[in-house]
């Protein structure tokens, strides 16, 4: 059973104001929690860089190994999909950590299947590409 | 006992060892990433250094920034709301760049 927080709220003035105007009200949670939310936050920042590097790289090393419209689509698509995602993981970290200062269910987590989604795309989108050119 | 020696005790310390080693390699992600645009050096002249420069910078920043909270996390303050939005603004902002160098040639 991990200690107790509630003598750590906000209204002890600790949290500056940049802290207060993101995370909203409430009492801080086991930081071990806290970190094990930035480890997942960082995880997905890792996998959005994934995307944008896999995007630049794409355009950068490619050449003429498929054709300019499907490389710049394909560098295009998955450098948008690696923002958005960056954006999105931002959001959810600011929304777990909300919810655990608040003491709510933790938000169910939804950008695992856009990922997936995205990534199918991108992947469907190379196959006919490579499939039109061969 | 204070109040940070209760919160950690029987606490191996691992968990701040796996977080920073997860700063760690998102950073060296960061520059990788960065060090990619240095392929349109010859194209598009030194413009494609300050992606470059912005991201290595941006990611010694963030390490001194973690840095200095490793003691408040001791004390037990976890959140993380500066690195975390430092990051992501970083990240938009390199993507937004690979963006523009895609765009440029059409």
């Amino acid at each position: 059973m991990p200690p107790s927080f509630e003598d750590e709220s906000f209204e002890d003035g600790r949290a500056g104001r940049f802290e207060r105007r993101v995370l909203g009200p409430g009492r801080e949670p086991d930081p071990r929690y806290s970190l094990a939310n930035e480890r997942t936050f960082l995880a997905w920042i890792r996998t959005s860089l994934t995307l944008l590097g896999g995007g630049v790289a794409i355009e950068a090393f490619a050449g003429d190994a498929f054709g300019v419209v499907a490389r710049r689509g394909l560098a295009l698509g998955l450098v948008c999909l690696g923002m958005v995602l960056a954006a999105v993981s931002c959001y959810r970290w600011v929304s777990l950590e909300r919810a655990m200062r608040q003491g709510r269910p933790l938000p169910l987590n939804p950008v695992g299947l856009a990922l997936a989604a995205g990534v199918a795309i991108a992947a469907a989108f190379l196959a006919v590409s490579i499939a039109v050119r061969g | 006992m204070g109040r940070h020696e209760a919160l950690w005790t029987g606490d191996t310390g691992l968990a701040r060892e796996r977080t920073d080693l997860s700063w760690g390699r998102t950073l060296l992600s960061v520059m990788t990433v960065t060090a990619l645009f240095l392929r349109w050096l010859p194209q598009f002249g030194g413009d494609v250094l300050v992606p470059v420069i912005l991201g290595i910078a941006a990611g010694l920043g963030l390490v001194r920034l973690r840095h200095g909270r490793r003691a408040e996390v001791f004390a037990g303050h976890g959140d993380a709301a500066h690195e975390v939005i430092g990051l992501t603004a970083l990240v938009l902002i390199v993507g937004l760049a690979g963006l523009v160098l895609i765009v440029i040639p059409i």
